[in-house]
This record gives structure tokens, C-alpha cells and sequence, in this order.
């Protein structure tokens, strides 16, 4: 490498199912990559690790994209919320919020979603307590997080339900 | 000034030593990366990612208990069958680690080589007495205590990997418990408090280690502040004399959260809730027996 030159790596990322290839400067953060690449959901809050608004989900497991290098992301699948659901046709999750009246200014919203996604994925039914625990890292400055509690409670009874008429495998 | 020019991802433990190898400036591990994300490149030439070696599970090794470097505290936190109630204070401390997804980056050896003073696992660790293995020139156990005895970072040489933390099963009638006082659910500790109790038959308190987190720099030692149990039944009575001598003993860091006074006192407090519940775990550690 001649001196000077900005170094670039390659990083295989499958996101929301596609497999893609990124050429970043090593440096950079998960957050810039994502962005640049379009997922206008993974939003910069406070840059550090402590709002949640830049919530992924990385192999299934929720994380922040502000505290991973994007080289970090190598080989492994994130999902953002652009790939649960659209507009027209919204994930469970995304419909228990619009109805619970949970979304204000909405910053906040694609983290809570995945958060969300994340805590009903390995326990169905969460009691109020496991629900605040599961949001534990993600602030809202608009809702007062009553409704977001009630939205997730009523996603969880949804998924649920949705999983018994589909005789689902759980 | 050097930056980072690559990612390397070892998948054999040989492979992440060999990268390594090529010292300080050249090569650095990282782990959860919530740490190092923060240099934003700066001071090494390359980043070996660790956490594709398979160094993250929980196993009963030749009579010991093994936690994997790269064992995620999210993990941890769920608990574990081999953590029983002697050593409940890790996967307690691992649970109260921050948020839920800080939890699923963070790992174990990350939060002992990259120790800050509010990381609550190591002092967890310390009251378990625990060792950790060493993989590089000199491959080692050495116990953390003496890993402690500066910043842990200061104590490994380059290209040395920490890969397990090594525990003792614990004995009959033992109990342990972390306890942490924050102003948040995700907040730092103000101060934290380890504790391992071992009861003899008749409920009296036969040893005991005690560690106090987050009040100063470095970890602080306080089984000698609660030596006063040492063959007696850990009342209430005790263990608030016990509480009021490291409120007069502990001497705090600076806090930009909390006077010393304060930080002096809700010591005791952690460090007494700790004991008791400790000494709590140790009996029924025996009703089950
Ligand atoms: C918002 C936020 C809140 C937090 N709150 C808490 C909290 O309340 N309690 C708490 O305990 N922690 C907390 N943490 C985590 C803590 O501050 C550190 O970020 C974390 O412990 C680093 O672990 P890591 O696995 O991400 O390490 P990395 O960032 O990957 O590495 C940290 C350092 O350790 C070295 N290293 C890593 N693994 C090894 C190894 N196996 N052998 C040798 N060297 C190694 C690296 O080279 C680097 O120098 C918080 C972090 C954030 C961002
Ligand atoms: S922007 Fe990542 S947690 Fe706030
Ligand atoms: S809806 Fe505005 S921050 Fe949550």
C-alpha cells in the first residue's frame, strides 16, 4: 500500500436477506455504513451506545450499529426494519405500534420495533417487568413509554395468536 | 499516526495468535468492540476479531469451571447450569452490565482487559476468586487478583490473549451475590459490592471474600473490612457494623455523580446487601443438599 493512501476492506454483510459487499476505510463505524447504504431506520441519536436509536439486529441478537465497526459485520446477517415490513404491508410489530397509538416524532420507533423483535423472539408472552427490561436500552422522549409497553404487549398477543392459526412450531 | 488498515478473522486460536504475534502498533484483538470502537482506528494496524474462535461457552473442565473469553455477558446473564448459587455473583453482575444491547456485544474477557472502573463483571470475578488462561509467548493461569493489581491491560504482554476465565466449583453451604446501586436501569455503578460466603453447620460464617466496585480506580479488597464475621452467624447486627466500617474505611475516588461522603457510605450498603444475601444463598445452598 503506497503511503497516504486510505486503506479499504471488503465486508460481506447479508442484510435483511441480500448479501452485500461493502469497500469502507477500516475505521469506520457500522452506523455510517449502514446509513450511507439507504437504512434511513438505523438513526444517530447519541453516537455512544446509550439511546438505542441505531438498534440492528445482528444473527438475531440486538445491537448497536454506533458500537460495531462495520468490519466487525463480516459474515454475519443483520436485519434492520426495513426487513420486517412496508408501509402497506407492516410486520405484526409495526401494526401493534401505529394502533397503540405508541409513535410520535418517531425517531425512536425502528429501535423500539427491533427491540422488540428481538425480547418476543426467545420469550413470547414477557410479563410488563420482562418487557421494560427487553426496551431497557432504548429512549423515548415523546411517549412517556406507556403505549410502547402496551404495543408490545399487544404485538406479543398477535404474534401469539397468529402462531396458533398456523399451527405454529413453538 | 498509525490507523487501522485491516480486519483479520482467525477462526483456530493458532490463526489469532500468529496475527498477534506481530506486537503492539501492529496488532490488536478485538472482542465486543464496544470499547475499541471509540479509538475510531486510531493506534493499530490491523484488528483481529476473536470472536469466531469458538471461546465462548461455559464447560467443566478438569474439575474447574471455564467461561470462555468471548462468552457475550447477554449469555452469561441467562445463567448457567455449572454457575450454581456459589458463584451466582458473575451471571448477576453480567446481567446489570448496561442495556440488553450492550450485554449481547460486550464479552467477558473484554470486560476484563478493557476494564473500566464501572465494569461490573471483574469484581464479581475477584470475589470468586477466580483465574484467568493466558494464550501467547508464555501461555499461563494467573489469578485475577494479580491481573488487578494495575489496569489488567498494563499486565498482559503484546500479542496475549486472554481465553478463559477459570473458576473453582464451590463447596457445600456456599452463596455469592453482586449487588450494584445506579441511578438507572443502564446506569453505571456508583458502587457495587461481590460477595462469596461459606457457612459451616452451624450457620456460621467459615470464610468470605468481599470485593467493592466502581468507588475507586481499581477494584478494592474489602474481606479484611468484614473479617468481624469470620466464625460468627451473620445477623443483621453484624452485618451493619460491618456496613459502617467500610462507610469509615473505604476512601472513594473523585465521582462527578456523587459526593465521597455519599459514595463512602452507599458502599457499606451494597457490600452489606451483598453479604446477606450471599450468607442467604449458602443456606439454602444446605436445605438442598
Ligand atoms: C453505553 C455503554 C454502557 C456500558 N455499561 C457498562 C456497565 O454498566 N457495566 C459494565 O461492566 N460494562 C459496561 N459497558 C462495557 C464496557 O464499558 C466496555 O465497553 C466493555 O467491557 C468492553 O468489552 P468488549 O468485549 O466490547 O471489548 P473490546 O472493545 O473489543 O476490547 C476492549 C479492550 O480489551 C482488549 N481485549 C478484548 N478481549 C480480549 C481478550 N480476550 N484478551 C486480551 N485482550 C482483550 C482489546 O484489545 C481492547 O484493548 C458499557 C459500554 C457502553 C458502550
Ligand atoms: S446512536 Fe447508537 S445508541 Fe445512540
Ligand atoms: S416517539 Fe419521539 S422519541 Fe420516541
Amino acid at each position: 500500500m503506497p503511503d497516504g493512501a486510505p486503506a479499504t476492506i471488503e465486508v460481506d454483510i447479508i442484510i435483511n436477506g441480500k448479501a452485500q459487499t461493502f469497500r469502507v476505510d477500516p475505521a469506520e463505524v457500522a452506523l455510517d455504513t449502514l446509513r450511507d447504504a439507504g437504512l434511513a431506520s438505523v438513526k444517530r441519536g447519541c453516537d455512544e451506545g446509550d439511546c438505542g436509536s441505531c438498534s440492528i439486529l445482528v444473527d438475531g441478537q440486538l445491537m448497536r450499529a454506533c458500537l460495531l465497526y462495520t468490519g466487525q459485520l463480516h459474515g454475519r446477517e443483520i436485519t434492520t426494519v426495513e426487513g420486517l415490513g412496508t408501509a402497506r404491508q407492516p410486520h405484526p410489530i409495526q401494526r401493534a405500534f401505529v394502533e397503540a397509538g405508541a409513535v410520535q416524532c418517531g425517531y425512536c420507533t425502528p429501535g423500539m420495533v427491533l427491540a422488540t423483535s428481538a425480547l418476543l423472539d426467545s420469550c413470547p408472552s414477557p410479563t410488563d417487568e420482562q418487557i421494560r427490561q427487553g426496551l431497557d436500552g432504548n429512549l423515548c422522549r415523546c411517549t412517556g413509554y406507556v403505549k410502547i409497553v402496551d404495543a408490545v404487549r399487544q404485538a406479543a398477543a398477535e404474534l401469539r395468536s397468529g402462531r396458533d392459526r398456523s399451527g405454529g412450531d413453538r | 499516526m498509525v490507523t487501522v488498515q485491516k480486519f483479520i478473522y482467525p477462526t483456530t486460536l493458532g490463526e489469532a495468535l500468529e496475527a498477534l504475534s506481530a506486537g503492539r502498533g501492529k496488532a490488536r484483538a478485538i472482542a465486543g468492540g464496544t470499547s475499541l470502537v471509540f479509538h475510531r482506528g486510531r493506534s493499530t494496524e490491523a484488528y483481529v476479531d476473536i470472536t469466531r474462535l469458538g471461546i465462548d461457552r461455559v464447560e467443566s473442565l478438569e474439575g474447574r469451571i471455564e467461561v470462555g473469553a468471548c462468552a457475550r455477558l447477554g449469555a452469561l446473564a441467562q445463567g448457567h447450569d455449572l454457575l450454581v448459587p456459589g458463584l451466582r455473583a458473575l451471571p448477576e453482575a453480567a446481567a446489570c452490565a448496561g442495556s440488553t444491547a450492550v450485554r449481547n456485544a460486550v464479552t467477558l474477557g473484554g470486560s476484563v482487559a478493557g476494564y473500566k472502573r464501572w465494569s461490573d463483571p471483574p469484581i464479581a470475578l475477584l470475589a470468586l476468586d477466580a483465574s484467568v488462561h493466558l494464550e501467547g509467548p508464555d501461555p499461563r493461569d494467573v489469578p485475577l487478583a494479580d491481573l488487578f493489581s494495575a489496569h489488567p491491560l498494563s499486565k498482559l504482554a503484546a500479542g496475549e490473549l486472554i481465553t478463559a476465565v477459570l473458576l473453582e466449583p464451590p463447596g457445600p453451604r456456599t452463596g455469592s451475590a453482586f449487588v450494584k446501586l445506579r441511578r438507572t436501569a443502564v446506569d453505571y455503578a456508583l458502587a457495587s459490592a461481590a460477595a462469596q460466603v461459606v457457612l459451616d453447620e452451624q450457620g456460621r460464617v467459615a470464610d468470605l471474600s468481599l470485593t467493592l466496585g466502581a468507588v475507586r480506580p481499581l477494584p478494592t479488597d474489602a474481606t479484611d473490612l468484614a473479617g468481624e464475621l469470620l466464625g460468627a452467624e451473620p445477623t443483621e447486627d453484624l452485618l451493619a457494623q460491618v456496613a459502617e466500617r467500610i462507610a469509615q474505611e473505604v476512601e472513594p475516588g473523585q465521582d462527578m455523580r456523587a459526593s465521597k461522603g455519599y459514595l463512602a457510605r452507599v458502599a457499606g450498603v451494597v457490600a452489606e446487601d451483598a453479604l446477606a444475601t450471599a450468607a442467604a444463598r449458602a443456606r439454602e445452598e444446605e436445605s438442598d443438599a
